[in-house]
């Protein structure tokens, strides 16, 4: 079927808030990967505060990853970037 | 002065800035959890624009992500709590053992202190006891953590092919409706004489890109246009089942920021023509 583009307001709406999220998580990311986590408690303590931590930053760019593939999935349809694309005229 | 050098251990082990460091990158994430997720939250909502079969799948979409942080953050909250808890513990008991410590220092090596030396470094393990068993604590709400993320966050979801798949079929609903419905869309056309009113029509037919505004709304209006390519989807529609009425040379679809009525133009120029023709009979 032919890619034209689809409503682009809303696309380009759920693109933005995508967007969004990958930013925000993207930063969370980098920050949670700074944190001290060997002097928190006892060493027993520390283990699992480390390997908690580890699966949270893991999560959350999992979380982060997808919010990317929706933005690029998005732009296919007509979302951000495309949408500067389609309005130089008529979409292919 | 160092609890294990005049103690001979340290019963409350805890970096107090590394434990400021979690608790605020701990934060730092719930913050984000909530920003990621509320754009999203403010799309795609039941009674909206995308309810209908079309639509519908890509707002469950939007709510499985949204759903996905909004379970995370709860965890971490519970996690934070367990950290805030520990945090103000560790600041109690390292306040007492310090205390144990000034004193145990001054009492020195006197043999008339033995008994005090002694009762004070038993309360020292006795808060040591108490460090371990909120350690205990806070170990568990981070097994928690995990084991919760493991609930939430799928490695093998795959929300944006499911993201992909869900446009196409909007995308081909808009072309079954366009092919549909475009007789009505026409004489409505013709009514409304401007391109602006058309893509309003169309994105209430269809019901998207509402953009939260009236149809009339100027603004909002030219908003739409300047955003949406369905102005371009009518003119097709005209083009291809209307040869007849719709003029030969269509406007470009350019989407600019301003009013276009070369559509709506020729399309009245046409009926103009008409009735011009009519008008001897």
């Amino acid at each position: 079927m032919q890619q034209l583009p689809l409503v682009g307001a809303e696309v380009q709406r759920i693109g933005s808030a995508f967007g969004t999220a990958s930013q925000e998580l993207s930063g969370a990311v980098n920050r949670l990967g700074d944190l001290p986590v060997d002097t928190v408690g006892t060493p027993s303590c520390d283990a699992a505060v480390s390997s908690g931590l580890r699966d949270l930053r893991t999560a959350l760019a999992r979380l982060q990853a997808t919010a990317e593939e929706c933005v690029a999935v998005l732009v296919r349809h007509g979302g951000p970037a495309g949408g500067e694309d389609l309005r130089q005229g008529e979409p292919t | 002065m160092r609890a294990d050098v005049i103690l001979g251990f340290d019963p409350t082990p805890a970096d107090t800035n590394a434990l400021v460091a979690v608790s605020d990158g701990l934060r730092g994430a719930v913050r984000a959890l909530i920003e990621a997720r509320s754009g999203l939250d403010r799309l795609g909502r039941t009674g909206s624009v995308w309810d209908g079969s079309a639509g519908a799948p890509l707002a469950a979409l939007l709510r499985r992500f949204s759903q996905q942080a909004s379970a995370l953050e709860e965890s971490l909250v519970d996690c934070l709590h367990a950290v805030d808890g520990w945090r103000a513990g560790v600041d109690a008991r390292q306040r007492q053992v310090a205390e144990i410590v000034a004193t145990v220092a001054e009492l020195g090596d006197d043999p008339a202190a033995t008994t005090r030396r002694t009762r004070l470094i038993a309360m020292a393990r006795e808060l040591g006891v108490d460090h371990e068993r909120a350690a205990a604590d806070l170990s568990a709400a981070f097994e928690e953590l995990s084991a919760s993320i493991q609930q939430i966050v799928d490695p093998h979801d795959d929300l944006a092919a499911e993201l992909d798949r869900a446009l196409l079929a909007l995308a081909a609903a808009v072309e079954e409706w366009m092919a549909d419905q475009a007789p009505e869309l026409l004489r409505t056309a013709l009514t409304l004489g401007e391109i602006a009113g058309l893509t309003t029509v169309i994105s209430e037919l269809i019901g998207i890109a509402a953009l939260g505004r009236n149809p009339g709304e100027d603004e909002g209006v030219a908003e739409v246009v300047a955003k949406s390519p369905g102005s371009h989807r009518l003119i097709k529609a005209l083009r291809q089942q209307w040869l007849d009425v719709a003029p030969v040379e269509l406007p470009a679809a350019t989407f600019a920021v301003r009013r276009s009525a070369g559509l709506a133009d020729a399309l009245a120029g046409r009926r103009g023509g008409d009735m011009e023709r009519t008008e001897p009979c």
